[in-house]
C-alpha cells in the first residue's frame, strides 16, 4: 500500500505542476476578490485520481499490477486516498486564504463545505471511471462538473446570506453525506474493480 | 513440486480461444512456451497472473492457487508491453517497490542496473525498448522471487542485449528452488536454455515436453517423391515442396532406412504449423 | 577439463558432455574421487539445459565413470583398469570398421590392411 501511494505520488508531482500553479491563482483570486468563486476548485483537484487513473491505463501499469503483491482494493484505496489528501490540502490552503481574509468561523465552514462537496464528486466519479475505463468516462465527467457547479452555485445562492458565508446549519449534513457516499462509493469501486479483466 | 501447474485452462476472448492448456513445470527447470503472435501465450500468462479470469481449468503456481499477495512476493514479471508509470526514473521504482515487495533487494537492482547499464537518471518514457526490458528484469530480480514469468521478454531486443539476459537467467537458475516460463516466438536463443518446450498454436499445444526428447525424436531430411511416398503418413511433421526434393521433417524412428539431420526447434515448429497444415 | 559443445554436429549434445567428461575420467585428467563440477554450474557454463547436463551425469554415472553423494555432488569414480581396457576396445572397433568400409568402398583387399598392421607395429 505504502509503495502505491508514492506512485500515485509521483505522478501527480510529476504530471500535475501546472495544477499547483493554477490552485495558487485561484487562491489569490479568492484573496483578493471573491472566497465564493473558488468553492469549485477542490472539485476540479478531486478528479486527479481520475486523470491518474487515466495515466495507469496508457502505461499498462493497470494490467502489471495484478502481477505484484498488491490487491485490487489496495489499487482501489490507494486512488481514493491520494483524491482525499488532494482535496484536503487544497481546501485547506483555500481556508488559510480565507481566514486572513473574513474571519476563522467564516472560514471553516467553507472549508467543510469544500470538503465535503469534492468528496461526492469523487465518490461519484471512481466507480464510473472504474467501470467505463477512463476515455468513455471523459464525458460523464463533464456532466457531472457541470451539474456540480449548477447545483453548488445555486446551493449557494440559496442558504448563504448576502456576505457569502454558509449557514452552520448546512455543513455538518453535507460532511455526513459525503462520509457515507465515500464508504458506500469505495464498495462499490472495490466490487467493480475486482470483477474487471486486463 | 511443480512451480506452474495448469489444468485444461480454458478462455474465450472474442473470437480467440484459449483451449483446454495443461501444462507442467517441474521446480528448478525452465519452460519456454513457443508461438507465433497471437497464439495465445499472452493470455495463458495473464491468467497465471489474474489479470484475466479462467473460464474453465485450474491453475496452480508454487502450489498456491489462491493468486494472493504472499503467492505474488515469490513471482517476478517481465510482461511484453512496457508497463512502468512513465515518469519514474531508477530511484522512484527502487523507492516504490521498497513498499510493495515484502523482501525487495534495493542494492541488488541498483547492482543490475550498473551490470545492465541502464541510464538510472532518465523517467521510463526516455528509455530505450532494450533498457525498458532490462529494467524491468532487474525489477523481477530483486525481490528474492522464486518463480520468473516471462512474456516476449528478449524479442525486439538486439543480440547483445539478449545475450546479456540470457547470462542473467542461467544465474537464476544456478539455485534449483528457481523455475522461469519464458514465453518467446523466436526460438533461438532459447533451444539451449529450456529445459522443457511447448508450442502454443491458435490457442492450443501442439507438442510439449522435454526439449532434449522433442528435439531428438525428429529429424530433418530432404528427399525425392518417391522416397516421401515410402515414408509413413503419420510419421510426417510437416514437408515444403520444391521443384527438385521435398524437405520433410519426420519422426526419427519411421525413416526406413533414410537418414536426416538434426532439427532446431524452430525448424520443427515451423514445419508443425506452415507445412503440417497443408499436407494434411 | 575442455568440454567442447558443437551445436551443429549431429551428435546430441549430452552425448558430447558425456563423452568429454568420461574422456577426462579416463585419461586421469580428472583425478580419481576428484569434485566435478556441479550439473547447474556446467549447464550456465556451457550454456546448456538444466536436463541436458543432468542427462549427461545420470549416464555417466550408470557407467560408472562418476559416483554422485546427494547434497555433496559428483566425483570421478576409481580408475577400474578392466573398464578403460573395455573402453578401448570399443573404440578401436570403431576405428577398424571405418578402416574396412573405406577399403571396400574403393575395393582394396582386406590382406592389404593386415600389412599395414604390420607395418606400422614394425616402426
Amino acid at each position: 500500500m505504502k509503495g502505491l501511494l508514492l506512485k500515485e505520488w509521483y505522478l501527480l508531482t510529476r504530471n500535475f505542476k501546472s495544477m499547483f500553479i493554477v490552485i495558487f491563482i485561484f487562491a489569490a483570486f479568492g484573496f483578493f476578490y471573491d472566497m465564493a468563486v473558488i468553492t469549485i476548485v477542490p472539485v476540479l483537484i478531486a478528479s486527479v485520481p481520475v486523470s491518474t487513473t487515466a495515466l495507469d491505463e496508457r502505461s499498462g501499469w493497470s494490467c502489471y499490477a495484478d502481477a505484484l503483491p498488491v490487491t485490487r482494493k489496495n489499487i482501489v484505496d490507494s486512488k481514493y486516498i491520494s483524491g482525499l489528501v488532494c482535496i484536503f490540502c487544497t481546501a485547506l490552503l483555500f481556508a488559510c486564504v480565507n481566514a486572513v481574509r473574513n474571519g476563522i468561523s467564516a472560514s471553516l465552514e467553507l472549508f467543510i463545505f469544500q470538503i465535503s462537496g469534492a468528496a461526492i464528486y469523487l465518490s461519484l466519479m471512481m466507480p464510473v471511471v472504474l467501470h467505463f475505463g477512463t476515455e468513455k468516462a471523459r464525458y460523464i465527467n463533464m456532466a457531472v462538473i457541470a451539474a456540480f457547479a449548477m447545483l453548488v452555485t445555486a446551493l449557494m445562492l440559496a442558504i448563504s446570506d448576502t456576505s457569502g458565508d454558509i449557514p452552520f446549519r448546512f455543513t455538518a449534513p453535507a460532511l455526513l453525506a459525503a462520509l457515507i457516499m465515500l464508504i458506500l462509493s469505495e464498495f462499490i469501486s472495490v466490487l467493480i474493480y475486482m470483477r474487471k479483466e486486463f | 513440486m511443480y512451480a506452474v501447474k495448469t489444468d485444461k485452462l480454458c478462455k474465450r476472448r472474442g473470437e480467440f480461444l484459449l483451449d483446454g492448456i495443461s501444462l507442467e513445470l517441474p521446480k528448478g527447470y525452465i519452460l519456454g512456451l513457443v508461438g507465433e503472435n497471437g497464439a495465445g501465450k499472452s493470455t495463458f500468462i495473464s491468467l497465471l497472473l489474474g489479470m484475466l479470469r479462467p473460464d474453465a481449468g485450474s491453475i496452480s503456481i508454487l502450489g498456491s492457487s489462491d493468486n494472493s499477495v504472499a503467492l505474488k512476493n515469490d513471482i517476478g514479471v517481465v510482461l511484453s508491453e512496457p508497463f512502468m508509470p512513465q515518469c519514474m526514473n531508477a530511484s522512484m521504482i527502487d523507492k516504490m517497490y521498497t513498499g510493495i515487495y515484502k523482501n525487495w533487494q534495493s542494492d541488488t537492482f541498483f547492482r543490475y542496473i550498473k551490470q545492465f547499464n541502464v541510464p538510472d537518471n532518465k523517467v521510463f518514457s526516455a528509455l530505450s525498448r532494450g533498457n525498458k526490458m532490462k529494467l524491468a528484469i532487474a525489477s523481477a530480480l530483486s525481490h528474492d522471487a522464486k518463480l520468473l514469468i516471462l512474456d516476449e521478454a528478449t524479442s525486439g531486443l538486439d543480440p547483445i542485449v539478449r545475450d546479456d539476459i540470457l547470462d542473467v537467467l542461467y544465474d537464476f537458475t544456478s539455485d534449483d528452488e528457481h523455475s522461469i516460463l519464458i514465453s518467446s516466438h523466436i526460438t533461438g536463443d532459447l533451444e539451449r536454455l529450456c529445459d522443457y518446450i511447448a508450442f502454443i498454436h491458435k490457442g492450443r499445444i501442439i507438442l510439449s515436453g522435454e526439449k532434449d526428447e522433442i528435439c531428438e525424436s525428429y529429424v530433418k531430411l530432404s528427399c525425392s517423391n518417391a522416397e516421401l511416398k515410402s515414408l509413413d503418413k503419420d510419421a510426417l511433421i510437416g514437408v515444403r515442396r520444391g521443384e527438385y526434393s521435398d524437405e520433410v521433417i519426420a519422426k526419427r524412428n519411421a525413416l526406413c532406412g533414410l537418414t536426416g539431420a538434426p532439427v532446431s526447434l524452430e525448424e520443427l515448429f515451423l514445419y508443425m504449423v506452415k507445412y503440417g497444415e497443408e499436407e494434411k | 577439463m575442455v568440454i567442447k559443445i558443437n551445436n551443429r554436429s549431429g551428435e546430441p549434445i549430452y552425448q558430447q558432455l558425456y563423452n568429454a567428461i568420461r574422456d577426462a575420467v579416463i585419461s586421469g585428467e580428472i583425478k580419481e574421487n576428484e569434485p566435478l563440477p556441479s550439473i547447474r554450474a556446467i549447464a550456465k557454463d556451457l550454456r546448456i539445459s538444466v536436463i541436458t547436463s543432468k542427462r549427461a551425469y545420470d549416464d555417466l554415472e550408470r557407467d560408472g565413470y562418476i559416483y554422485t553423494i546427494a547434497g555433496k555432488g559428483s566425483f570421478a569414480a576409481v580408475r577400474d583398469a578392466g573398464l578403460i581396457r573395455e573402453e578401448n576396445l570399443k573404440k578401436i572397433e570403431a576405428h577398424i570398421k571405418e578402416a574396412i568400409r573405406l577399403a571396400d568402398e574403393t575395393g582394396i583387399e582386406y590382406f592389404v590392411l593386415h600389412e599395414i598392421m604390420r607395418i606400422l607395429e614394425e616402426n
